[in-house]
C-alpha cells in the first residue's frame, strides 16, 4: 500500500488544527450519543414505571373457577415473549389517596376516585387523615365486592419522617388489618434519608396469586413489598376459588400492543384482551412525540457537525491548495490525494466518534448518578443505572465517521479542480 | 535509442479572454514552439516577464496542457488530449524533477520528510525513502550543516539557500532524467544564487541530468550549455 496518503495526511492539517477538528467532532458525537442514550433510557424507564407492577396484558375472563382458566393459561404461556401468566382477580378503575405536605407536615388529604366509586375527600388537617381513611373504607364497604377498586396510597416524600410514621402507624396498621377494603394495590413511597441510606418503602398489595403471602418482604435495601394472597382476596370478595382474568407479564412491556393481537388469537372472540398501554395511550403518544423531537434534534446536531466539519476542512484546504498543487506536481495522482483526504476524514471521524461516544456515555452516567438528587421530589424514583443502546450509539459513531469521510471528500474534489499552475505561483 | 529527452513540435497555448463589453478574443502565449533538449544538456530559457516561459515549462512538466502540438518526453508522446491525469502524474513523478522559484517545500514537514515525499508517492517504503533522502542531504549539504541537525528542521527554520537546496534534493529524489527549474535563484541573493546554480550544475554533471531552467539572470545564461529566448510566443537561440 502506498504510504504517501498516510504520511502526508497525518501532517497536512497540523496538530493544533487536527485537535480542534477532532474536538468539534467529539462534541457533536457526544451530543448525539447522549441524546440517544437519554431518549432510550428515559423511554425505557418511563415505560417500566408506567407498566409498573401491573400486568402487561390482561385477559378478562368471565368469573370462573381457577381450574377453568388453566387451559387458556397454558396456551398463552407458549407465546414467545410471555414471562408469566397467572389467574387473578382484577378490579377495574383506580382509587387514590394522596397525602402531600407543606412545611414538613401533612396539611390535607385528598381522596380521589374513579367515576365508579365517585368519592372525594379533602381536609387540610392532619388529624382528619384517619377520618379520611375510615370514610373511604366505609364507602368502599358499601359497594358490592365486584365493585371493589384497587387502592393506591401515595405519601409525598416531603412528608419526611412524619410520612414514614403514617406508613407504619396509620396505613400499615389500619389497611393491612382490612384486606377486604385494601383492594389490590398499595404504593407508598418515602424519600431517602438525609444520609442517603434507605428511605424508600413500597407496599404492594396485589390480587395476583403468583405473589407470595401476606408477609412483609424485602426486595432491596430500600424497597419492601407485601402482597395479599389470591385466596385471601377471593375470600374477602366472596369469590372463593374463582378468578376473573389472566395477568400476563411480558419480557418486554413495550411489546404489549403486539402481544394483545397474538394473545387475542388464542382465546375466544368474546374475551377482552387489554394491554397496559391502552389506558396510557395519551402519555405514550406524548412520549413518542418527545422521542421524535429528540431524534429530530439529533439529526440537526449531526447535520450541524457535518456542516461545521465541511466548513473547517474547506478553510483548511483553501489554505493548503498550494501544497496540494506541489504534491500534485511531484506526481501525486488524484486517487492518492482522494485517499489522503478520506484517511484524514476517517482519522478525524474515528477518533472524534470514539471520544464522542465515550463522552456521551460518561455524560449519561454523570446525569444518572445525580438522578437521586435531581428527582428528590418525585414520588417514584427510577433505577440509578443506565442502559446503553449499543446498536444505536455505535451506529451514531459509525455515521459520524462516514460523515467525516464524506465531508473530507468535498474539499478534496474542490482542490483537485483548481489549476495547479496557478496555485504554484501563489504567494 | 534517441538521445533527445524533450521534443516539442508545434506547441501552442491559447487562452480565451472576455473583454468588459463581453467580446471574446484569443490570447496566444505560445505559437508553434519547436524545441528539443538532448540528454545531459543544461538549457536556459530567457525572456521578458509574461512572455510564457513558465507556461512552456509547465507544459513540458505536464502540469499544463498545450492547445496544440505534440510533446515528447523520453520517448513518450503527449498530445493536447492524450493520456489521463493518473498516467501524467506517474510520468511526472518518475521522469521529471521540479525546482520552483519559491522552493515550495511543505511547511509541516522537516527537510528530510520533504525529500521523502516523491519517493513515497512512487510507492517506496518509509525506510528506503528516508535513507535516500538522507543520502541526498549529505550530498548537497556540508558536514557542519548536517551536524547542526538541518535534516530535522522544518522549512521555516532553514535559510532561503538551504530551502532551495532541499528543493533540489527533492527534485533529484526519484532519479529523474529531466529537471525543470523555474527561476530557482529568483528569490536568492547573489551569493546564494551562485551557490544554488553551481550545485545544480554539479548534480547535472554528476548524474548526467538534463535541465531546463527559466531565468532572468543574464550571468547564469553564460554558464549553461545552451540558452533560448522566448518572445512573441516563439523561441530563438541566444
Amino acid at each position: 500500500m502506498n504510504l504517501f496518503p498516510r504520511f502526508y495526511g497525518a501532517r497536512l492539517l497540523g496538530l493544533r488544527r487536527f485537535i480542534l477538528i477532532v474536538l468539534s467532532v467529539t462534541a457533536g458525537t457526544a451530543s448525539i450519543a447522549f441524546a440517544i442514550i437519554a431518549a432510550y433510557d428515559f423511554h425505557k424507564a418511563i415505560l417500566t414505571t408506567a407498566a409498573g407492577s401491573r400486568a402487561h396484558v390482561v385477559v378478562y375472563l368471565p368469573t370462573v373457577r381457577v381450574e377453568d382458566a388453566v387451559e387458556a393459561r397454558a396456551r398463552i404461556l407458549k407465546v414467545a415473549g410471555v414471562a408469566q401468566c397467572e389467574p387473578a382477580l382484577r378490579l377495574e378503575g383506580n382509587f387514590q389517596i394522596e397525602v402531600p405536605s407543606r412545611d414538613g407536615g401533612l396539611e390535607f388529604a385528598d381522596v380521589m376516585s374513579s367515576e365508579v366509586v365517585g368519592y372525594e375527600f379533602t381536609s387540610s388537617k392532619r388529624k382528619d387523615l384517619p377520618v379520611a381513611f375510615d370514610q373511604v373504607y366505609s364507602k368502599l364497604n358499601r359497594k358490592s365486592s365486584a365493585e371493589m377498586q384497587p387502592l393506591d396510597i401515595m405519601c409525598n416524600p416531603q412528608a419526611g419522617d412524619e410520612g414514614r410514621t403514617i406508613i407504619s402507624d396509620t396505613l400499615a396498621s389500619r389497611i393491612f388489618r382490612r384486606p377486604r377494603a385494601s383492594g389490590n394495590n398499595f404504593d407508598v413511597v418515602l424519600p431517602r434519608t438525609a444520609d442517603g441510606t434507605g428511605g424508600q418503602a413500597t407496599f404492594h398489595a396485589r390480587t395476583a396469586g403468583a405473589y407470595l403471602g401476606n408477609a412483609l418482604r424485602a426486595s432491596s435495601e430500600r424497597r419492601y413489598a407485601t402482597y395479599v394472597r389470591l385466596d385471601e382476596l377471593q375470600k374477602a370478595l366472596g369469590l372463593e376459588g374463582k378468578v376473573n382474568c389472566l395477568d400476563v407479564r411480558l419480557i418486554d412491556p413495550g411489546d404489549a400492543r403486539a402481544m394483545v393481537t397474538r394473545i387475542a388469537g388464542l382465546v375466544p372472540e368474546a374475551v377482552k384482551v387489554v394491554s397496559w398501554m391502552e389506558p396510557e395511550a395519551d402519555s405514550l403518544g406524548f412520549l413518542s412525540l418527545l422521542n421524535f423531537g429528540v431524534l429530530f434534534a439529533v439529526a440537526i446536531v449531526g447535520c450541524t457537525a457535518a456542516f461545521s466539519l465541511c466548513a473547517i476542512l474547506f478553510m483548511v484546504v483553501a489554505d493548503k491548495l498550494k501544497e496540494i498543487a506541489v504534491v500534485s506536481a511531484l506526481g501525486a495522482t488524484p486517487r492518492l490525494i482522494q485517499t489522503m483526504f478520506v484517511l484524514i476524514g476517517a482519522r478525524i471521524g474515528l477518533l472524534g466518534a470514539a471520544l464522542g461516544v465515550g463522552g456521551g456515555i460518561a455524560l449519561s452516567w454523570a446525569l444518572s448518578s445525580r438522578q437521586a438528587e435531581l428527582m428528590s421530589n418525585f414520588y417514584n424514583r427510577m433505577d440509578d443505572s443506565i442502559e446503553i443502546p449499543w446498536l444505536y450509539v455505535s451506529g451514531a459513531g459509525f455515521g459520524m465517521t462516514l460523515l467525516c469521510c464524506l465531508a473530507a471528500l468535498l474539499p478534496c474534489f474542490w482542490s483537485l479542480r483548481s489549476d495547479p499552475t496557478r496555485m504554484l505561483t501563489k504567494e | 535509442m534517441s538521445d533527445t529527452i524533450v521534443r516539442c513540435t508545434g506547441i501552442g497555448k491559447r487562452f480565451t479572454t472576455v473583454s468588459e463589453s463581453g467580446k471574446e478574443s484569443n490570447l496566444t502565449i505560445l505559437d508553434g514552439i519547436d524545441f528539443s533538449l538532448k540528454k545531459g544538456d543544461f538549457t536556459a530559457i530567457v525572456g521578458s516577464s509574461g512572455c510564457g516561459k513558465s507556461t512552456l515549462l509547465n507544459i513540458i512538466g505536464m502540469l499544463d496542457r498545450q492547445s496544440e502540438g505534440v510533446l515528447e518526453i523520453d520517448g513518450t508522446t503527449i498530445g493536447p488530449e492524450s493520456r489521463n491525469a493518473e498516467e501524467l502524474c506517474r510520468m511526472r513523478n518518475q521522469k521529471i524533477g521540479f525546482v520552483f522559484q519559491s522552493h515550495n517545500l511543505l511547511p509541516e514537514m522537516t527537510a528530510v520528510q520533504n525529500i521523502m515525499i516523491p519517493l513515497l508517492i512512487r510507492g517506496d517504503g518509509k525506510k528506503s525513502a528516508q535513507a535516500r533522502a538522507e543520502e541526498l542531504m549529505a550530498e548537497l549539504f556540508t558536514k557542519e550543516e548536517m551536524d547542526s541537525g538541518v535534516c530535522k528542521r522544518p522549512p521555516a527554520k532553514l535559510s532561503g539557500g538551504q530551502c532551495q537546496r532541499v528543493s533540489v534534493a527533492r527534485a533529484l529524489s526519484c532519479r529523474p532524467a529531466l529537471i525543470l527549474a523555474d527561476e530557482p535563484t529568483g528569490n536568492l541573493d547573489e551569493k546564494s544564487s551562485a551557490r544554488v546554480f553551481d550545485m545544480l550544475r554539479e548534480v547535472q554533471l554528476r548524474h548526467s541530468l538534463s535541465i531546463i531552467m527559466v531565468t532572468h539572470d543574464q550571468s547564469l545564461v553564460r554558464k549553461v550549455d545552451r540558452a533560448v529566448h522566448l518572445a512573441g510566443g516563439r523561441l530563438t537561440e541566444v
